[in-house]
């Protein structure tokens, strides 16, 4: 065997055993991002196709989850993102913080409503709701709620300002809260109060 | 710590950004405020829940298949770069030219079916411009640094008042040819880096004007606007510096085109 033949198998196998255990991590991300399996699984490999080649530009040690993330961002956000963005129908700073919480305190008798209207609420229609935000703010929403990055990391992932990754978050919140309320006004597992 | 402080810091504490000291205020405050209390409870429960929500396996995960297909193509990576040397040679491009062929005549194909909308604008201006930039694969002699690319770094200081850098960045130049796209004569250079390539075109503005409509979004660099086309195939970034029209194009999303500055106007 070369010494060559000898560094390629060493590569591959590190490659192996530090990037491909994220394979299920970066899958569930994708489908949120991307909201179709064909495209979330192309999605994914195009990502480890573009980590293998540079994984010489990745220093060992350092957070490769997070590396792996800020490749498959960068791939989806230049390549895969609707190109006709539509405009949003609600005004996001129209909506109380804590909206939901201002919804639900109101509500008559139940010491824990919102334990009431969760019980309700399937898988899907949270991860249908996450999918409807607005792609800038679904993409840090996801990576906060679905993965647990902190500020600063999903800052680095998607080469955005802390403060603009914060108020992203923030107003993705308010919009997520806001549908899943309409969602459930519109089951008739609530009644509407802001009528 | 009044209710609006302890307010503000609602969602860094449910995030676990908050500071440890900011924690402890923010609990002192809780513990007497009933209203606060409350607040924070239900936030942390609705946060709870949705991510467990997120969290439960979506119906369908086919691992193994993909896990597969990942393999594989790290196998094929693994024989370009054993099969002797190939890896200093610039790889231009990823696709293979039959699925660009493909992509092209689709793209033609709906550029036919909505004549006059958007699509029909990438046909006209950017569908040339881009089989320009992936010819070079083929053409990779003839973009070789040479005395043909000295006269035409002569030609564009002279005719086009523009000065090229032969290093940008990572990038090198490698070559130049003259060549007419869209009908308009245009200077061709082609910087590489690994397995990347970059297109420049140099076109009189007499002859080219930028689209301005279509799929174009219109960024600033340094002061300078630029007209940024940005599609699934390729990005080309239009620019107008004196009388000249640079045009840079890449097939590699990840590259930060907008960055890439070649050259500088001599007027």
């Amino acid at each position: 065997m070369t010494n060559g033949k000898a560094i390629e198998l060493e590569k591959r196998k590190a490659f192996e055993q530090e990037a491909l255990p994220h394979m299920e991590a970066l899958l569930r991300t994708a489908l949120r991002m991307t909201k179709n399996q064909n495209d979330a699984e192309d999605l994914v490999q195009e990502t480890y196709i573009k980590a293998y080649r540079f994984w010489d530009k990745f220093e060992p040690g350092s957070n490769c989850r997070a590396w792996l993330f800020k490749i498959m961002t960068n791939i989806f956000i230049n390549n895969y993102r609707s190109k006709s963005r539509s405009p949003m129908s609600v005004n996001v700073d129209e909506i109380d913080d804590s909206f939901l919480y201002g919804q639900l305190a109101t509500s008559p008798g139940a010491d824990n409503p919102e334990q009431e209207l969760f019980a309700k609420i399937f898988d899907d229609d949270v991860k249908k709701a996450i999918e409807e935000l607005p792609e800038d703010f679904r993409i840090v929403v996801v990576l906060s709620f679905l993965e647990g990055f902190s500020y600063q990391e999903i800052a680095d992932i998607t080469d955005l300002q802390l403060g603009t990754v914060k108020s992203r978050l923030h107003r993705g919140r308010k919009l997520l809260q806001k549908e899943l309320y309409d969602y459930a006004v519109r089951n008739g597992y609530i009644k509407d109060k802001t009528l | 710590m009044n209710c609006q402080e302890a307010l503000d810091l609602l969602y860094d504490i449910i995030d676990k950004e908050a500071s440890e000291v900011d924690v402890q205020e923010v609990q002192e405050h809780l513990d007497k405020c009933r209203d606060c209390f409350g607040r924070y409870q239900v936030e942390q429960s609705i946060q709870e829940f949705i991510q467990s929500k997120l969290k439960q396996a979506d119906s369908t995960p086919k691992l193994d298949t993909l896990k597969s297909r990942i393999l594989a193509g790290l196998d094929e990576i693994d024989q370009e770069e054993s099969t002797g040397g190939e890896s200093s040679v610039p790889r231009p491009f990823r696709l293979p030219t039959i699925v660009l062929v493909a992509a092209a005549s689709i793209v033609i194909l709906l550029g036919a079916a909505f004549w006059g909308s958007k699509i029909y604008t990438h046909q006209k201006y950017f569908i040339p411009l881009e089989q320009a930039h992936w010819a070079v694969s083929s053409q990779l002699a003839s973009y070789e640094n040479n005395a043909q690319t000295e006269a035409l770094l002569a030609d564009a200081d002279r005719n086009y008042k523009y000065n090229l850098n032969r290093n940008v960045g990572d990038f090198v130049l490698l070559g130049g040819i003259s060549e007419t796209v869209m009908g308009v004569p245009m200077e061709h250079f082609v910087y590489s880096h690994d397995t990347d390539i970059i297109s420049v075109f140099l076109a009189p503005a007499s002859k080219f004007t930028i689209p301005t409509d279509g799929e174009i979004q219109v960024i600033t660099r340094s002061n300078t606007k630029l007209f940024d086309h940005n599609c699934r195939g390729c990005r080309l970034i239009f620019q107008k510096i004196g009388q000249t029209i640079v045009i840079t194009a890449t097939t590699n999303h990840s590259l930060d085109l907008p960055d890439f500055i070649p050259g500088r106007s001599v007027i």
